[in-house]
């Protein structure tokens, strides 16, 4: 009966999707220029944080079916006149670092003259660029150090000119900087490595050449290969320069491709298209240009938006709405849960095998009068998976210091050493057995994967531990580990958040957490109200999630039949809701 | 006091880091709080160092079981501290040639270099080389048909087995192409794409929605098991 109903429900929106057919029509393509798409227009994106711009433009007035897609162009970013003023002043002031005939009087000078420039460098927001503004502030206390000592001091001399030429590499470039790089990078710049003798001439200056023709074999082909790339370096500064003075004039803006848009049946329908430019610098101020391509290849002319747009940052960003969403509710069902099982309501928690053989193995080790062995994991505390793993050793500990077994724990990090011996020390103290704990049981191993392993390979060869815990995160170890512990017969009980590992412990050990479960695990174990609350609150998100699986696969199945059955502009819209789905709800 | 501040620092990092996640302003604190991070277990390295040197020379003073192991362990510690932290052998860099410590301590030649390219490298690769013969043990007992699960985990593990082989194309590889769903390789493809994919992804969903809240727990201090226990 439901199979039918379902059946049923497709067939009716097979049927509404009948309603939104279209007609297709093969237009012939030709080779006239189009005509321009219009009424372009930019604005800021509202609620992001300062990264993207949005386009919407009007289609071009021609037949829809003989435009093929429209190009979507946006300024390249320059830098401000003051900034590239600032960087030259700092090349100059570098240079007089190097030259060591320079009288003290001209270097003071230029320190003197650079030094506010520097110190607003070096104070400006932090975060952006941020290695930049380091350098700005250590060349700032360098040179600076250098003044206070009468500019007398040889070995100040050579750090400040060292921290001043570091922050002049530091400096970022701008898109048309880079750009420029890159254009010299290419065949062109593989050409003029020949140097001839007026290159040479034109690189090094009359001085040098002579020098070139006295001791050629004294400049090594480092030296000329450096030499070579500070004019390549200056020639771009200088180009770049140039066309930010343009680009400040208005006339003459360097266009950056950023896509390329087939027009979708929707467009057509509403006879505009919409695109978010991303990943822009909120620094900068953007024009945009929008072009139309037919199917001959021909572009248009293009329609450019009336106003240069700055992306603004916001104090929310509304692109993460829906994440803030499912975190209030589920997080508010985990709270609501804990509270509920803190007033005093019954909860039931399905039997997790793997937990309740915790007692039979801590209780194995006991009788054969062995040691329990505890891995939690090859990563540091700040991985959820070692805590987890560590909220489990806690409760191991607790039970083995009631049975008066030896746990030993290993790490591959000092600072889960540390959590690990505080959590085992406190079980202990809690099991009334503070005089058991062992702080040597717990000891540091090596950071390095495999070094870990061996190390462990043969401890467990050696004393044979007859239980044996994994609770962390695990990479190519895990199996290494299991099997060596199946080889000892010790009785193994794993617990991993690490999709590709679960295989090889759900082979080679005798319990396994999955996933949830091992996350569970401290709450399961401890048996508190309170911990078992947050557990119920768990199954909220999956009913959630469960939800929007369902959700998303009707939408999808349906997109399908829309596509099969040619009905575009349903197909359209139903591609809309999965790519909202796709793109915002699940990223 | 040993409890609560801990907790307290946990509650208020943990809490406002979720809050700058949806913020434009606030969005690199996460970075910046692993940089935080980075620096306590950089320190940490020495406690480990030290534990590590205490734990060995225990043992050698014990003569407990496989003491010699450890008499190798705090031989290699000490030679590739020392050569690494003394960069010996390594020539000073072409920008300061008057500074005998400028160069590199991964200096291609160099004896850091030797000892990583020549030990570190080798016992590194014979580790994970031994994966090859614990894998086809763990096949081995994992695929014994004793049950209907078992039989379909082997039947479905020969079919990807094949299938990513060339003996798998060779062996269906005279079906017409209107069967070709049927191919080996193309059957191993489906398996993968869709079977594992759905059961991959259901865990993927578990374990993000345990680790909200075990995140959850630990933030709230219901769980303190990771301090130590539960009480002050």
């Amino acid at each position: 009966m439901k199979v039918a109903r379902v059946i049923g429900v497709f067939c009716v929106m097979g049927a509404a999707l009948a309603v939104f057919s279209t007609r297709t029509v093969h237009a012939q393509a030709t080779g006239d220029r189009p005509k321009p798409p219009w009424d372009l227009v930019a604005k800021d994106r509202p609620w992001d944080k300062g990264e993207k711009i949005d386009l919407r433009w009007k289609l071009s007035p021609d037949d829809p079916d003989t435009i093929a897609f429209y190009r979507v162009y946006r300024s390249l970013a320059t830098k401000p006149a003051e900034q590239v003023e600032f960087e030259d002043r700092l090349e100059v002031l570098v240079d007089l670092f190097e030259d060591l005939d320079v009288p003290p009087e001209q270097l003071r000078a230029a320190i003197e003259e650079l030094l506010p420039r520097l110190r607003a460098a070096a104070a400006s927001e932090h975060g952006r660029h941020c290695e930049y503004h380091h350098h700005a502030r250590r060349a700032v206390g360098a040179v600076e150090r250098y003044l206070a000592a009468g500019m007398e001091n040889w070995e100040l001399n050579r750090r400040a000119g060292k921290a001043l030429s570091t922050l002049e590499n530091a400096i970022p470039l701008s898109e048309v900087q880079r750009e420029n790089e890159e254009l010299e990078t290419s065949e062109e710049r593989k050409a003029k490595m020949h140097l001839t003798e007026p290159v040479l001439e034109e690189l090094f200056g009359r001085q040098w050449k002579e020098m070139w023709e006295e001791r050629a074999d004294e400049i090594p082909a480092d030296v000329r290969m450096w030499l070579y790339g500070r004019r390549i370096a200056a020639e771009a500064e200088a180009e770049a320069r140039a066309r930010a003075t343009a680009a400040a004039r208005g006339d003459a803006v360097r266009w950056k491709l950023v896509v390329e848009l087939e027009p979708k049946a929707l467009d057509v329908h509403t006879g505009e298209m919409t695109y978010t430019v991303e990943m822009l610098d909120r620094f900068q101020e953007y024009s945009f240009k929008v072009s139309a391509v037919n199917r001959a290849q021909v572009e248009s002319d293009a329609v450019t938006a009336a106003a240069r747009v700055q992306p603004v940052r916001q104090i929310y960003d509304g692109a993460r709405f829906a994440l803030m969403v499912i975190v209030f509710v589920i997080c508010g069902a985990v709270m609501f849960f804990i509270q509920m099982a803190r007033s005093g309501r019954p909860l039931k928690v399905r039997t997790i095998a793997g937990l309740s053989a915790v007692d039979e193995a801590v209780g194995r080790a006991t009788e054969m009068g062995r040691s329990i062995l505890f891995v939690a994991g090859i990563q540091d505390m700040n991985d959820i998976q070692t805590i987890a793993g560590i909220t489990v050793l806690s409760r191991v500990s607790k039970l083995a210091a009631e049975y008066d077994a030896r746990v030993e724990v290993p790490t591959a990090r000092s600072l889960v050493m540390t959590a690990a011996r505080e959590t085992v020390q406190a079980a202990y103290l809690e099991a009334g057995r503070p005089d058991a704990y062992r702080r040597d049981d717990i000891y540091y191993v090596t950071d390095e994967q495999f070094g870990f392993v061996a190390y462990l390979q043969g401890m467990m060869v050696r004393e044979k531990p007859a239980a044996c815990f994994y609770m962390g995160t695990f990479f190519a170890e895990s199996l290494i580990l299991a099997e060596t512990g199946n080889s000892i017969g010790a009785i193994q009980i794993a617990g991993t958040a690490m999709p590709a590992q679960l295989p090889f412990f759900v082979a080679a050990c005798d319990y396994t957490l999955i996933g949830e479960e091992f996350f569970a695990a401290s709450a399961y174990l401890s048996g508190e109200a309170h911990q078992l609350g947050s557990l119920k609150g768990q199954d909220v998100g999956k009913l959630i999630v469960g939800i929007m699986v369902v959700a998303g696969v009707i939408v999808a199945t349906a997109l399908s039949i829309a596509v099969l059955a040619d009905h575009t502009v349903g197909a359209a819209y139903l591609e809309a809701i999965v790519e909202y789905i796709r793109k915002v709800i699940l990223t | 006091m040993k409890r609560t501040i801990p907790l307290f620092i946990t509650a208020i990092g943990g809490f406002v880091l979720i809050a700058a996640v949806f913020s434009g302003y606030t969005q690199s604190w996460g970075e910046v709080a692993a940089i935080w991070f980075d620096v306590l277990a950089a320190i940490a390295y020495i406690l480990g160092g030290g534990n590590l040197m205490k734990i060995h020379l225990k043992k050698i003073s014990d003569r407990t079981e496989g003491w010699a192991y450890s008499v190798v362990t705090i031989i290699a510690f000490l030679a590739t501290l020392i050569i690494g932290l003394g960069k010996i052998g390594v020539n000073p860099s072409e920008q300061f040639p008057d500074y005998a410590w400028s160069g590199s301590y991964r200096e291609v030649g160099g004896p850091f270099w030797w000892i990583y390219e020549y030990a570190f490298k080798p016992l590194t690769a014979t580790m994970f080389a031994m994966l090859a013969f614990y894998v086809a043990s763990a096949a081995f007992r994992a695929f014994r048909a004793k049950n209907l699960e078992a039989v379909l985990l082997l039947g479905t593990a020969f079919i990807i087995l094949l299938g990513r082989t060339y003996a798998g194309v060779w062996v269906t590889g005279w079906l017409p192409d209107w069967l070709s769903g049927l191919k080996l390789e193309n059957v191993t493809v489906t398996i993968m794409k869709v079977f594992n994919t759905a059961g991959n992804r259901a865990i993927m969903i578990g374990i993000a929605l345990g680790i909200a809240s075990t995140s959850l727990r630990v933030l709230l201090g219901v769980d303190r098991s990771y301090l130590g226990g539960g009480e002050e």
